[in-house]
């Protein structure tokens, strides 16, 4: 874990531990139903506000040469029986765009085996957990917490090291290519 | 647009199945290739660093090369697909090694199995439109596809089935039988049995049997000679009791005998084949004489499997009895199956009339058995026929639906309906 | 597999499976090959004894000119047969004989399966032989694919085959310009300096395109779609012992880009499964299962199994 990321980390851990106190609450609106109300989103008393942590904002090049802005950040957002985490991924270049945009549409294709993952992310961020109380009370909270805080650094980490491994491929079949020229 | 360009150039028809894949261009009578559904892969990181996904073979390559610290490796299980990176890799060398396409340029039909889970469908739409970026997918059931198959043979066009989608498809290849009950094009999932016999195991039996027998054949090459006894010389007798009989009155006429030169002590050898000329294929009929577990003879599964059926489909089933893959290409397969079948069915009728004492008299149960030339790869070749006619191109799910709505344009099969409002 | 082969398979393989065949059936086999070619193997006589094989190609009318013919015949003398409709060249295999000789079966089998090579060879050929007699000529355009071109010009004093390549993923895009950022770097190894020097534009036409009539959109946005690269060669490229490998590679290269493109993103893929299934074991880890009592029993003993 790079040092300098170490402060952002603990800032999500605290906010998600703070935030992970979740209970059973049957839906207020429709008689013997259960709805996250995160997502529901009706009743204003049964809400938190949303907390957004940005580590840094940073500017990249696109294609066309123009300036875009990205933005490294996290959002928690609360309620009494769910919550959801809203990641969006440190994007530096072209590059790591559209490596960090397939490798979310695998996962979420996946969502169904990955019960905390949301199909869809939220408006403006790569990837959406959401958690319910179901959830929090199947597993140790401080576990969930981890896997979260371990699932952000390894997605960043395999971003980079997938951007590496195609400059080390293209180097080498460049290499073998142009060395049957001769 | 290179995607308009796509529909004038030829589709690519792929089977996969557990033992052999079947690939090749629509139009074709037969696959351009039939290969062993394998993969052999580097093991250790002999190769260099970085690109060491692509130092691989596929088919009979693979065979070939699996020695040293190459692995060899079947991604496909019992029809459906096991390890998704290797079927992936496989795909990518059947794509540009074999068949020398483009796949942005051409259209793809694969097959899948029946009861194949949704997910499959969708993880195959994600590789073939993410990673190759093919201009259209349709993914059919090998059931179906070996319908259609069936509609240009004689005997269909005699009976005038040609064109019907209703029908029994009894389905043996390397690994494992099925008997699929199709009405109307919809696969009847709830009534489908799987017969575990099928080719690997009546090679075994014809194996197990010469090696008893014979002892100078080289024990690496028993299996592929007992593979190419059982292709060469095996048929379906009409009465193994009878068949013993007549081996043992006239052994001059059917005992048949294989020989091959033997590279290793550069000798040549010879068997002899007498009983397991019939006794391999009749395992399909007696399954007791190879294994405890499993008793039920061919005919009588696919009888219960039409019973199983809702009743005012059982007698479209019945009338269309179509065979697919390598082991039912025995001779005389059909002719005894058709006899079988009937006998049973009559046998069910004859005793309803007995229990109504005369009074209700049922109309006669048609039993036909379609045999056709194509059967080793019908499920490849109903592929290939299907994709040469010019509807194939509407019921495709193209590449501008899949970025568009996602890998679940491949849960539903246009053809039925249902799903996307399109 | 690295490198894509120069030979087309199938006809390979249907060659030999006819010419070793016990007796001769009627054959009818169609297929395609890179680049929307087409081809057909069919035999057309009572004996069965001779296979027609045919190719076509969509550029064969410029091909033409540069004398598509001539190196056809060179190459395969008298087995070029008179073209059959719809195809631009058409070669007669005589299986009987191939059957009875071994040499002439090597022989089919080697040249003919190169049938593509050796109908796009001719500009290049013209090309090499101009440039090596100090020539100059007019650059060379080849619509080998519907939107995309080869060019062969002079451009201060060397000799450029240059590609445009069409990218209809946007993804492909960013994958391509890593890629071909590290052919344009390659040359710094010393020991490649002997190799054709690499140089790749995006989104915009080089500028010894200037003077050509393209079929590359002028228009920005069409243009975002097009990837040039160009390939300086040497004279020892083009001498006549590297030539042949020289232009096969030349034919492959777009496909041989793009294959390695989508043996990019399926190795990608590897990864992601990989990391996938770490997750999913992560998450399973992190279950609380104490609280699931596994058997339960009765008090008359009876016994509960909870999944």
């Amino acid at each position: 874990m790079a040092t300098n990321q170490i402060p952002y980390i603990d800032c999500i851990k605290t906010t998600l531990e703070a935030a992970l106190c979740l209970e059973n609450f049957p839906s207020q609106i429709v008689e013997r139903h259960n709805k996250p109300e995160v997502e529901a989103g009706t009743s204003k008393e049964l809400l938190l506000n949303p907390v957004v942590i940005t580590r840094e904002k940073y500017n990249r090049k696109n294609l066309d040469g123009q300036d875009e802005v990205g933005f490294e950040r996290v959002m928690v957002e609360g309620s009494i029986n769910s919550i959801r985490v809203s990641i969006s991924f440190r994007k530096s270049d072209e590059a790591e765009k559209i490596l960090s945009k397939r490798y979310m549409r695998f996962l979420t294709q996946r969502a169904e085996d990955f019960y905390i993952l949301r199909r869809k992310p939220v408006e403006g961020y790569d990837i959406s957990f959401l958690i319910t109380n179901f959830h929090a009370e199947q597993m140790f909270k401080d576990k969930l917490i981890k896997f979260i805080l371990d699932f952000i650094q390894d997605i960043d980490k395999d971003v980079k090291d997938m951007k590496i491994q195609q400059n080390v491929r293209a180097r080498l079949v460049a290499k073998k290519f142009l060395g049957s020229f001769l | 647009m290179s995607r308009n360009n796509a529909r004038s150039n030829p589709v690519v028809v792929i089977d996969n199945g557990t033992g052999f894949t079947k690939m090749g261009y629509a139009g074709n009578l037969e696959p351009n290739y039939i290969v062993p559904t394998t993969l052999c892969a580097a093991d250790s990181k002999s190769t260099d660093k970085g690109i060491e996904d692509l130092d691989f073979h596929i088919g009979f390559e693979a065979l070939n090369k699996a020695v040293g610290n190459y692995q060899i490796n079947y991604p496909m299980k019992h029809g459906l697909v096991d390890n998704w990176n290797n079927m992936e890799r496989y795909w990518e060398q059947c794509l540009f090694k074999y068949l020398r396409c483009e796949p942005e340029d051409h259209y793809v039909l694969l097959t899948e199995p029946p009861l194949n889970p949704p997910e499959n469908r969708e993880y195959t739409a994600e590789i073939m439109f993410e990673t190759f970026n093919v201009s259209g997918l349709y993914i059919a059931v090998q059931a179906v596809l070996a319908l259609a198959a069936s509609w240009n043979s004689k005997k269909a066009l005699e009976l005038k089935l040609g064109g019907t989608m209703s029908g029994t498809v009894i389905d043996s290849g390397d690994g494992v039988t099925h008997v699929i009950p199709v009405s109307d094009g919809y696969v009847i999932g709830s009534s489908i049995k799987h017969i575990p016999l099928a080719g690997r195991d009546i090679t075994q039996f014809i194996q197990n049997f010469v090696r008893e027998r014979e002892k100078n054949i080289p024990p690496e090459e028993s299996l592929l000679v007992a593979q190419r006894i059982k292709e060469k010389y095996c048929y379906v007798c009409a009465d193994p009791a009878k068949e013993f009989g007549k081996y043992d009155q006239d052994p001059k006429k059917y005992l048949k005998s294989y020989g091959q030169h033997n590279k290793r002590t550069g000798k040549d050898w010879k068997v002899d084949i007498a009983y397991e000329q019939f006794l391999g294929p009749e395992l399909f009929f007696n399954p007791e004489i190879f294994s405890p577990d499993f008793t039920v003879p061919l005919p009588d599964v696919v009888d219960s499997v039409i019973q199983s059926c809702p009743i005012d489909a059982r007698r479209s089933l019945y009338r269309n009895i179509v065979l697919s893959g390598g082991s039912t290409m025995f001779s005389h397969f059909g002719r005894r199956l058709n006899r079988d079948i009937k006998s049973k069915v009559d046998q069910r009728l004859d005793k309803s009339m007995q229990l109504s004492k005369d009074k209700v008299r049922p109309k006669e149960i048609e039993v036909n058995v379609i045999t056709h030339p194509t059967q080793r790869y019908a499920v490849w070749f109903g592929g290939s026929m299907l994709a040469t006619m010019p509807e194939f191109f509407k019921v495709c799910h193209t590449k501008a639906e899949y970025d568009e709505i996602g890998p679940s344009i491949a849960r539903h099969s246009r053809i039925f309906g249902g799903g996307v409002a399109n | 597999m690295i490198f894509l082969e120069a030979e087309n398979q199938i006809i390979r393989e249907t060659l030999e499976k006819r010419i070793t065949a016990e007796k001769f059936e009627l054959c009818d086999v169609s297929g395609a090959d890179f680049d929307g070619a087409t081809f057909r193997l069919v035999t057309v006589d009572d004996k069965k004894s001779e296979l027609l094989v045919s190719m076509k190609l969509n550029c064969d009318e410029q091909l033409k000119k540069y004398g598509m013919d001539d190196v056809v015949k060179k190459a395969y003398g008298s087995w070029v047969a008179p073209t059959q409709e719809g195809f631009s060249v058409t070669i007669k295999v005589d299986l009987e004989a191939a059957s009875l000789d071994e040499k002439l079966k090597e022989e089919y089998l080697t040249k003919v399966p190169l049938i593509k090579r050796y109908l796009m060879m001719s500009p290049f050929a013209t090309a090499f032989d101009k440039f090596a007699a100090s020539e100059n000529f007019e650059p060379i355009t080849i619509p080998y694919r519907p939107e995309e071109n080869i060019y062969i010009l002079t451009f201060e004093k060397s000799l450029t085959v240059m590609f445009s390549i069409k990218f209809s993923d946007p993804d492909d895009v960013v994958l391509a310009r890593i890629f071909l950022s590290e052919f344009k770097d390659a040359r710094r190894d010393r020991a490649l300096g002997n190799a054709p020097s690499v140089n790749f534009t995006h989104a915009a036409k080089p500028l010894e395109l200037k003077n050509i009539k393209s079929s590359e959109p002028d228009d920005p946005k069409g243009l975002s779609e097009f990837g040039f690269v160009s390939l300086t060669l040497f004279t020892s490229h083009m001498n006549e012992k590297n030539r042949e490998g020289t232009i096969d590679k030349l034919l492959t290269f777009r496909n041989y880009l793009h294959y390695h493109l989508k043996c990019t993103k399926a190795y990608m893929h590897i990864r992601m499964r990989d990391r996938f299934a770490k997750l999913l074991e992560n998450l399973e880890a992190s279950k609380d299962n104490s609280g699931i009592v596994k058997e339960r029993k009765t008090a008359t003993g009876r016994r509960f199994v909870e999944k």
